[in-house]
């Protein structure tokens, strides 16, 4: 118990000692016997010091001490070896009560003419090795939760060298965690894509930060697997990097879930073509009717010009190109039916949009023309080609090209519907349909490419929906707006990839 | 007078183009409009021959077309022209008078045949036209008295009741009838009575 008397000027440097001394003093005899005992030790050990004078001091140490420290004393005396002078050591001490704690302890010799003895300096370190303690644990807690953490995790030196990975890295990627210690981190990655993590490593390494790719690795089995990399320097104080750790995300179920969520878009479009070009058969029907109607008229004409001898082959000349050109134009009719009909996997290619807006005409015209529509074309002259897959803006083309006919039909506001082609900026191509019908009430205009919205008594409200997410897939965009004539106008715009070199 | 012509209505460049060929060689002359409008504007009621129609045509569908046609009294036979699916159309358009119809894309026998058809009726509805108009031309010639005496006749009254009914001697009314007979170029009571009654059921 510490005591709360006033403190009392010592007659000698030694009680003076005693009394103000934080640590714990404690004097004993040549034969182990306490000769003093600091006021700090009275409250350390909960003794008066009164109590423990003239006591043997292994009363202050528990099991297997007290019963062994007359022996140490015993055989320093005989060998003159120190195990504990001035050197010092982590011990443990017992309290009154009977309760042990840690100590450091350090011990000095004195000898005074015939009064020889032993100084212990004792300072408890509870505290401390609770802190100690409580680091292991944090340290321990962090290291499992690397280590069963189900992300995959590496830690790696500035250079690259693998420090660390956890079970997850090293199952991700088919290997055991020993076999990839020291191991330089780029050298798991497919390696078309080393020179790329390297530089992204270095990066990190030299300026901090963290960066985030997708890379290819290849698996034990030399199998390869796509991974979201995110990678962060680890700085210092000072913000000086001093490693980098790594989180990999396999992406292979999202590609592949992410493909079959294309599949499914592409049969949806599919179907949707499928019931427009449904909608149009009678007018392609007629479309194709038409061109075969004359070709027999020629035909037929010609073949009796003949056997009538009324005519000299060079009569004959003309009627015969006309029939190759209504044979064409039929031609033509069939092929966009065909590419538009057919089911296939989405393929990218390098198309001019002139070429697309084309070859969809025909397959409108008839309606338009039924409709009384007049489809005016102003194509741009030398745009860049667009990496897109025809069929699916043809699709787009054909619905807004169908819906500005149907806009328009029977409206005193105007029978045209312009098709035009434009570079919007050297990196987009735009395609829009203006008619000059009536427009779109803000409030649907609103909701326009929301799927199942429509504003059609017999429509599914599916047509904008799948346009509006061909042109996303395709990284472009389709919008609308209101056009100077009050009429709707829907705009296509695609990423074009040949601006830099057609550009003057 | 005006030669037999075939219209040909179709909004189709290529459509009237080759169908022209085609009449060219059985010599047929036709002559072309790509709209419906601009035909209608240049009709005229003299017009002979027959119409090819083509039943569907932006702002104007061919049975449109006939309709303003028989308003206007036109007695050119109709065939029209039709697609695939257009039967219901077709149907509609017989209902209304039409002469035939034909269906793209047609056989050309076939068509030529029709066509010709089309100008056989358009060329007895000319005859008769003309019978009608030689009769209405002679009934001009009589003079009033003999217009009378013509109408005694019809009603099937003799040479002896007409003169007491209309104070003349029995010899001149022998006189009139004989200058009816000559004027009407009719032999017999039989043909002027035929005669008159036609002149008098294109007047009603």
């Amino acid at each position: 118990m510490p005591d709360s008397k006033p403190f009392a000027v010592a007659h000698d440097p030694l009680r003076a000692l005693l009394e103000a001394a934080v640590d714990a003093i404690v004097l004993i005899d040549a034969d182990g016997r306490i000769a003093a005992f600091s006021r700090s030790a009275e409250a350390l050990f909960g003794y008066r010091a009164a109590q423990v004078l003239g006591e043997n001091v292994s009363m202050l140490m528990p099991e297997p001490y007290r019963g062994e420290h007359d022996h140490y004393i015993g055989n320093y005396k005989d060998t003159g070896r120190r195990r504990i002078i001035g050197i010092g050591r982590e011990v443990v001490a017992r309290r009154r009560d009977g309760s042990t704690f840690p100590i450091d302890l350090s011990v000095g010799e004195y000898a005074d003419g015939e009064v020889r003895g032993f100084v212990g300096i004792l300072r408890d370190i509870s505290e401390r090795k609770r802190q100690e303690a409580q680091l292991q644990r944090s340290a321990e807690e962090l290291r499992r939760i690397f280590e069963f953490a189900p992300t995959a995790m590496t830690t790696t030196d500035l250079s690259g060298g693998i420090v660390r990975v956890n079970r997850e890295f090293a199952d991700l990627l088919g290997r055991e965690v020993q076999g990839l210690l020291n191991v330089g981190l780029a050298e798991l990655l497919h390696p078309a894509d080393r020179v790329a993590a390297i530089e992204v490593l270095q990066a990190l390494a030299r300026d901090g930060g963290e960066r985030r790719l997708e890379l290819r690795y290849l698996r034990g089995d030399g199998s390869e697997m796509t991974a979201l990399h995110y990678s962060a320097a680890v700085t210092d104080a000072e913000g000086r990097p001093q490693m980098i750790i790594t989180e990999l995300v396999d992406r292979s179920a999202m590609l592949e879930i992410t493909r079959e969520a294309d599949q499914l878009r592409e049969r949806l479009m599919h179907a949707s073509r499928l019931g427009q070009l449904g909608e149009m058969v009678s007018g392609i029907a007629h479309e194709v009717n038409q061109p075969l109607t004359a070709i027999a008229n020629y035909a037929s004409a010609c073949r009796r010009l003949l056997q009538s001898g009324a005519a000299k082959a060079e009569d004959l000349i003309g009627p015969l190109d006309k029939i190759a050109t209504q044979a064409e134009r039929a031609g033509q009719v069939i092929r966009g039916l065909r590419t538009l009909a057919r089911r296939q996997e989405s393929q990218r290619r390098e198309l001019a949009v002139n070429d697309l807006v084309r070859e969809v005409l025909p397959l409108v015209e008839f309606d338009a023309r039924q409709s009384g529509v007049r489809l005016r074309t102003l194509f741009a002259e030398g745009l860049p080609t667009v990496r897109a897959d025809g069929v699916q803006i043809q699709q787009v083309l054909l619905n807004l090209i169908r819906n500005a006919v149907e806009a328009v039909a029977g409206s005193e506001h105007g029978d045209v519907v312009d098709v035009v082609t434009s570079l919007v900026d050297p990196t987009r191509v735009e395609i829009h349909v203006a008619d000059r019908g009536p427009g779109i009430p803000a409030e649907a205009a609103a909701r326009l490419f929301e799927p199942f919205y429509t504003t059609k008594p017999h429509g599914m409200g599916l047509g904008l929906s799948i346009c509006e997410s061909i042109a996303s897939a395709h990284g472009g965009e389709l919008s609308y707006y209101r056009n100077e004539y009050g009429g709707a106008t829907f705009a296509l715009r695609l990423p074009c990839q040949a601006c830099a070199q057609e550009a003057p | 007078m005006n030669e037999p012509l075939v219209y040909i209505v179709d909004d189709e460049q290529a459509i009237c183009d080759s169908i022209d060929l085609l009449l060219r060689s059985v010599r047929l002359q036709s002559r072309s409009f790509h709209d419906p409008g601009e035909f209608l504007a240049a009709w005229r009621p003299e017009w002979r021959g027959c119409v090819l129609l083509d039943v569907r045509m932006p702002r104007m569908s061919g049975l449109e077309v006939h309709r303003v046609l028989n308003d206007r009294g036109s007695r050119l036979p109709v065939v029209f022209m039709t697609g695939h699916g257009d039967v219901p159309m077709a149907v509609e358009a017989m209902r209304a008078g039409a002469q035939d119809f034909l269906q793209k894309p047609f056989n050309d026998d076939d068509m030529i045949s029709r066509v010709q058809r089309a100008l056989a009726a358009d060329a007895v509805h000319a005859d008769a036209a003309r019978e009608r108009a030689e009769i209405e031309r002679r009934y001009a010639s009589l003079t009033p008295r003999e217009r009378e005496i013509a109408q005694c006749l019809i009603d099937g009254a003799a040479n002896k009741a007409i003169a007491i009914d209309l104070g003349l001697s029995e010899r001149t009314v022998e006189l009139h009838r004989s200058h009816i007979m000559q004027k009407m170029d009719v032999r017999g009571l039989a043909q002027l009575v035929q005669a008159l009654m036609s002149v008098q059921a294109a007047r009603r």
